[in-house]
This record gives structure tokens, sequence and C-alpha cells, in this order.
């Protein structure tokens, strides 16, 4: 299956995928943000399909990525223009099990500050100092990437890849 | 103070009137702010505030279209890149060349003419391949990369007429030399110091303040403007380049985004005053030969596009629709036309005809955008049926 992507300068990007032998899937994605769906055939004729609003191809996206979507990842991130907020999954071994968050000293040694710590039976958002955390408690980071870098590694076995 | 106020207020009036008309008629803007500048024109006069911001407008217009450039579109796959854009304008630019001569006018204003009835508006033809829900088709992309083309002639074009208003008759080949010269070393120099310099240029330029983001984008604009023309080319060209290096950098989208309200704002104002400088007696009185330049400018931008479009492997219907969409005149043939007034001979009328010209192509080039379907069941009777 090939797919190419061109340059429509003044509209936006066009992606088309080849369906089976003789037929294309055009996306036409606008710069206002539209994305337009037409099958075109080998001698050009065109079937317009749809013109979506953003949030609806969001959501079509999101239908038909259902069940391709990779396991759920031990780490996610949120990245703004100069830091970011992390999820972090604590491992049964992580040093952090059992300390609490005063103790951790994770300001002081790291500069990355825990603003959430989530758990099943109910996340404490802005923890106190006497927060105690727990084997499988994800903690909600937010800092400089490399603050958080520093986190990582002093903390858990996960390594960042940026 | 006040007075200068109140003739703003009245023209911006007209302006915004005559946006809110080309949103009802679905029509393109810049005729109708022409068509404000004549009847404006009738009471008031353009003063030098006015031509000034307008030329603000000229400096806007040509670095977004640097900033929007796709290298792309070149670099997808040159060879019919170039072959698409060379063949629209041999069926284009020498007509007008040719033209300009039989009307008995002088080789410079010629060659504005062969400017005026050559490029066409990009802005005109991308909104209207967006309106007509054209985008998916497959010619598409050949009409855009064909005006990627016209846009780069257009860098270089204006550098030459440049050279051309000012060397003046007397202009020879030493001359043009020295003034291609001039050009390419300062494109290279520009070139250098943007891959140079481009980390900390950016770092410079990319304040996260929106206001320290305006300012000094907008002087850096303004000093390769106007080092432009120390350089010998024109400030449009200097601004072209401009957008040029920032379009290569990450901060496009930002700046397309902040410059959009003042490129509005300063472009309608070049264009009203454009057409405050012109009368309906003038324009009345080149009628005639207008219709017929419209009739060749139309003919043989079709024809070009047709031919270009199937050197490109296009199948005859699709070629046509191609040769259509190339139509419309805008921008580019009116801001031509306002450089070649310094030149213009009195009673050439190249402003009076490049206005009616862009009138009626910027209206029946959409048009035959919109009918191209029926247009072509008409020269070609259910033999075959296109989409």
């Amino acid at each position: 299956m090939a797919t190419h992507e061109t340059d429509l300068p003044g509209v936006g990007t066009k992606h088309s995928i080849d369906i089976g032998k003789d037929e294309q899937l055009v996306v036409v994605h606008h710069r206002v943000g539209h994305w337009e769906l037409a099958r075109v055939d080998t001698e050009g004729r065109t079937t317009p399909f749809v013109m979506l609003q953003a949030k609806e191809a969001t959501e079509l996206g999101r239908i038909l990525s259902r069940g391709e979507i990779p396991q759920e990842d031990p780490r996610k991130r949120m990245l703004f223009e100069e830091f970011g907020i992390e999820w972090v999954q604590l491992e049964p071994e992580s040093p952090l099990v059992g300390q609490t968050l005063q103790e951790s000293g994770i300001r002081v040694r790291t500069g990355a500050s825990v603003i959430a710590v989530l758990r099943p039976e109910g996340s404490i958002p802005s923890p106190a100092p006497d927060t105690r955390f727990a084997a499988g408690d994800t903690l909600v980071l937010i800092g400089h990437p490399d603050q958080v870098e520093r986190f990582l590694s002093a903390f858990t076995n996960l390594s960042s890849n940026t | 103070m006040e007075g200068h106020l109140f003739q703003f207020a009245v023209l911006l009036g007209v302006l915004g009137f005559a946006a809110v008309v080309s949103i009802a008629l679905r029509l393109p803007v810049v005729p109708l702010y022409i068509g404000a500048g004549v009847f404006l024109g009738g009471f008031l006069e353009p003063n030098d505030l006015i031509r000034f911001l307008g030329s603000l407008g000229v400096v806007f217009l040509l670095f977004s279209l640097g900033l929007e450039f796709s290298q792309e579109s070149v670099a997808r796959d040159p060879k019919r890149f170039l072959r698409a854009g060379s063949i629209d304008f041999l069926f284009n630019f020498p007509i007008g060349l040719f033209v300009g001569r039989a009307f008995g006018w002088s080789w410079t204003e010629s060659f504005c003419l062969a400017g005026v009835l050559y490029m066409s508006s990009s802005a005109v033809v991308s909104k209207c391949i967006v309106d007509f829900g054209r985008a998916t088709r497959p010619e598409t992309e050949t009409i855009l990369s064909i005006m990627v083309f016209e846009d780069l002639v257009i860098a270089v074009y204006l550098a030459l007429l440049n050279a051309l208003i000012v060397g003046g008759s007397d202009l020879t080949a030493a001359g043009v030399g020295l003034q291609v010269f001039k050009a390419g070393t300062f494109v290279l120099l520009l070139i250098l110091l943007a891959r140079r310099f481009q980390a900390p240029f950016e770092r410079l330029i990319s304040h996260r303040s929106e206001e320290a983001f305006t300012l000094v984008l907008f002087a850096f604009v303004l000093l390769i403007a106007s080092s432009a023309i120390a350089a010998g080319l024109s400030e449009a060209v200097g601004a072209f380049l401009a957008g040029l290096v920032i379009g290569s950098t990450r901060l496009k989208e930002r700046a397309a985004s902040t410059l959009l309200p003042f490129q509005t704002l300063f472009a309608a104002l070049f264009f009203v005053s454009f057409g405050m400088g012109l009368e309906l007696r003038s324009m009345i009185a080149v009628l005639a030969p207008a219709i017929l330049l419209v009739a060749i400018g139309f003919g043989s931008k079709v024809a070009g596009g047709f031919f270009a479009a199937r050197s490109s492997g296009h199948p005859p219907y699709q070629a046509a629709v191609v040769g259509l969409s190339l139509v419309p005149k805008g921008e580019f043939s009116i801001l031509i036309a306002a450089l070649a007034s310094s030149v213009a001979q009195p009673g050439s009328d190249l402003e009076a005809l490049t206005a009616l010209y862009v009138f009626a192509l910027s209206i029946i080039g959409p048009i035959g955008m919109r009918e191209a379907d029926r247009l072509w069941a008409l020269i070609v009777p259910a033999r075959s049926k296109p989409s």
C-alpha cells in the first residue's frame, strides 16, 4: 500500500492512499483546519465524500485507529514550549515506594515538582508533603525536560528518549 | 490631524463595504477595492500618507508570497515543474511584448504589459479551488505548481522591471548585466547569512511576547526591503526574499498569522490608492483595446495551461480545467501597472487598461473555473462523460 503526501500551496496538504489497483483515497487537510475526503479513480474521476471540521476529523481518527493503539505506555507526556508535564508510573522496585513526598526530596534533588498522584482508589491533586508513595502510583510531574530527565534517572529505570 | 482621521475613516469604511459586497456576490475583492478607489477618486485626493501605507502593502504582499513559497512543489518533480511552468510562460509572456509593440508602446511599457498578461493571481486561484471543492482533484496540484512557478518569475521579473525603470530608455546590455550581478550577489549573501546565523536569528526574532515578535519581524522585513533598494533591486524583491528566509524557519506559521491583519489593511490601501489615480473617463476611452486584451489574455492562458497540463500527463479534460483555472488576474498585474506608471508615456493608458483587464478576468476567471464541466461538455459533446 503506497501513500503520498503533496503540498497544495495556498490550500493545504494532500495525502493519497492507494486503494486496490485502480483507486485512491484522497485526503486534503485544508489550511483552515478542515479535512476533505474523496475517491479518485485512474482516469481522475473524483467522487467527493465529505468535508470534516477539525474536531470531527479527530473523532474519526480515534475510531479508525482503535485496536491499533499500542499498549499503554508507563510514561506519558504533554510538552509545552519550554517545559512538560509527565505521567510516570512507579515500579515496585522504585526507591520512592514507601517514602513520603517530603522524604523523597524530589523537588530539591531534581527540580521537578509533583503536581498530582494518581491511584485507582482516588487521586491526590497537589499532594501534601506527608503523602506516601506506593507501588503502582502514577506521579504527575511538571518541569523542564532536563529536570524530568534527572527524576527519571534517579528514581526509575525509564530512560528518556529525547 | 482631524482631517486625516476623517479621510481615513471614510476610506476604510468604503473598503469595508467593498469587502462585504465581495463576499455577498462571491467575487474577488481586489477589483472591488480598485472600483472603490475610482469612486473615491472623484472627491478625495490620495495623500502621501496613504501612498506610503500602500507601498507597505506591496512589501507585505511580497513578503507573504515568499513566506508561503512551497519548496516542496519544486523539489517534488523539478523537470515537470519547469516544463509546465515554462509552457505557461511562453504562451503568455511574449504575446504581451508583441501586443505592446503593436500598440506602438516602448519596450519598457511592452515589458510591463507582458507581465500584466502573464501573472495570474495565486490568491484568487487558491480561493476558487477551495470554494468550488476542487482540492481533491488530480489536476489541482498541477494548477498550484504552475502558480508557484509564476511566483518565482514574479521575483525575477520585478528585479528586471526595476532595472528598466531606473535605467530608463538608454539601458544597455552591460547595465542589465550589472543589475543581474548585483541582484545575484544580494540573494547569495542573504542565503549565506540566513544559513550561517539561522539559530541565533531564530532566537533573536522569536520572542515569546507577541508584541516584541511583531515589531522585530517587521523591522527585519523592512530592513531587507530597504537594503534591496540599496542593492539596486526593488523593495518588493527584498520583501519576497525576506519571506523566503523566514519561511524556511520554524517561525513560518507564526509570522503568517502575525502578518495577516497588517497585510489585509495595507494591501487594501494600495489597491484603493491605485484606483484613486484612475479616471473613469480614461477607462471608458480604452474600452475597445481592453476587450481585445481580455480576449487575448483569456485565450493564451487557457491554451498555455492546457498544453502545460498535457505535458505533465493530464488527460484533455483535466488539462482544460487547468487552462481555465489559470485565468484569474489580480494583485500582481495591478502591482506591475502601478510600478509602470512612472515610465509610461502620456497616452499609453497602461494603468487604465490593466484595471479593466483585471476587472474582467478576475470575474470571468472564477466563472470559467466553476463552469468548467459544462464548457467541456459543449466542446466535446457526450463522447466520454467526464466526472
